[in-house]
């Protein structure tokens, strides 16, 4: 696991791209987000989550070609690493550990 | 039936304001399109720009933290007093002007007395040449391959020495036309600790404005610059009588700085 490790919103941003696949630009990545989660999505938010995530090396991106129903302008798309792989498993690992033989957490309980 | 184009004034916001946002224009339209409200296109354009702003509004308080923290570094063998008695006297002189440009830096002749100056007069000098040698060479190479980032660099620092050189005798002849002293010591030991402080100081402001262009947060050259004249303005009562030369030179400023975004954001599509 990297120094700095992950925020909550670059691992969801993380997972989702991972979600969506071959087709993960903004849209369907921010649209990924706002249906797991029930809350609207601020795009620019998600850019800049993935500009993070770009410079830790942990997704790469292509720019894909213009399409007219985007004014001429192209996508981003977004793939994850293998260090963005072992990221994300590395981070699961250490949130289910803590999440464990928590009695506050358990279902039922308040 | 309301339009299949979002509010122009909103579009024109996220493309030519700051950093590169193509790739996220492209993504607000089409979800626009797609049957999003006006409202929430415009709550998307605001809030993404004022995260942007906040960014580059902190980096410009920091630069002018150290525009002022600067100050107090004047170079050893300068007398400080006897210069700001000195641009007191020379209020509304080009002296002054300058000084504003450098953050109050030059009247105290700290190791920011140059501030961004050589490098303003180095890109004007290689960007106007380059143009020329293209036009006249039947723009046969790429324009925008030349090294001209390479050449603003190796001339702003030549510059810099030449011109903190300057600073250096100017200080020595006022000893000498006036009987006050400005350099305690004169000679040669004077002028190149003046020159290497100076100049190091000029390319420590350019490599500033760099990472922050190359951490894409904005453009770092023009953020440099403007930090400077908030802090001049912010130290020189001086410089503040001057208030219609001032209007001119913020409101000049504002025009550089839109112009340099659209300029650089021209120059990325050419490469991509």
């Amino acid at each position: 696991m990297s120094r700095e490790g992950l925020g909550n919103f670059e691992l969801m941003v993380l997972l989702a791209v991972l979600r969506v696949g071959d087709d993960a630009y903004g849209v369907p990545i921010a649209r990924e987000l706002e249906e797991t989660s029930g809350r609207e999505v601020l795009l620019g938010s998600v850019y800049a989550a993935l500009e993070r995530l770009e410079a830790k090396k942990l997704v790469k991106s292509r720019i894909g070609e213009p399409t007219a129903e985007r004014g001429g302008r192209a996508k981003k798309y977004f793939q994850i690493t293998p260090r963005g792989v072992a990221e994300a498993r590395a981070t699961r690992k250490i949130l289910t550990a803590l999440w464990r033989n928590v009695p506050a957490l358990q279902r039922g309980s308040l | 039936m309301r339009s299949t184009e979002p509010p122009h004034l909103a579009t024109w916001l996220i493309e030519h304001t700051g950093r590169d946002r193509t790739s996220l224009a492209g993504d607000l339209l089409e979800e626009y399109r797609r049957g999003r409200s006006t409202a929430w296109y415009w709550k998307q354009v605001l809030t993404t720009l004022a995260r942007d702003l906040s960014v580059e509004a902190l980096i410009v308080v920091g630069l002018i933290a150290l525009y002022r923290v600067a100050m107090l570094l004047t170079i050893p063998g300068a007398d400080a007093r006897t210069l700001a008695a000195f641009a007191e006297q020379s209020t509304g002189s080009t002296f002054a002007r300058y000084d504003g440009l450098t953050g109050g830096n030059l009247s105290t002749v700290t190791v920011l007395a140059l501030g961004v100056v050589p490098f303003v007069t180095a890109s004007i000098i290689v960007q106007l040449s380059a143009l020329v040698w293209w036009l006249t060479r039947g723009r046969r190479a790429s324009f925008w391959k030349l090294p001209i980032v390479t050449a603003t660099w190796v001339i702003a620092t030549a510059l810099a020495v030449m011109q903190s050189a300057g600073i250096a005798m100017f200080l020595e002849r006022q000893n000498l036309a006036s009987g006050v002293t400005f350099a305690s010591s004169p000679g040669w030991g004077f002028r190149l600790s003046a020159m290497l402080l100076i100049t190091a100081g000029s390319v420590l402001l350019m490599w500033i404005g760099d990472r922050i262009t190359a951490r894409k947060i904005g453009n770092g050259f023009f953020l440099v610059f403007f930090a400077a004249v908030v802090a001049g303005l912010l130290g020189k009562t001086a410089l503040a009588r001057e208030s219609f030369v001032l209007q001119r030179v913020v409101v000049s400023l504002a025009i550089a700085g839109i112009v340099s975004s659209c300029y650089r954001r021209a120059f990325e599509r050419r490469l991509a």
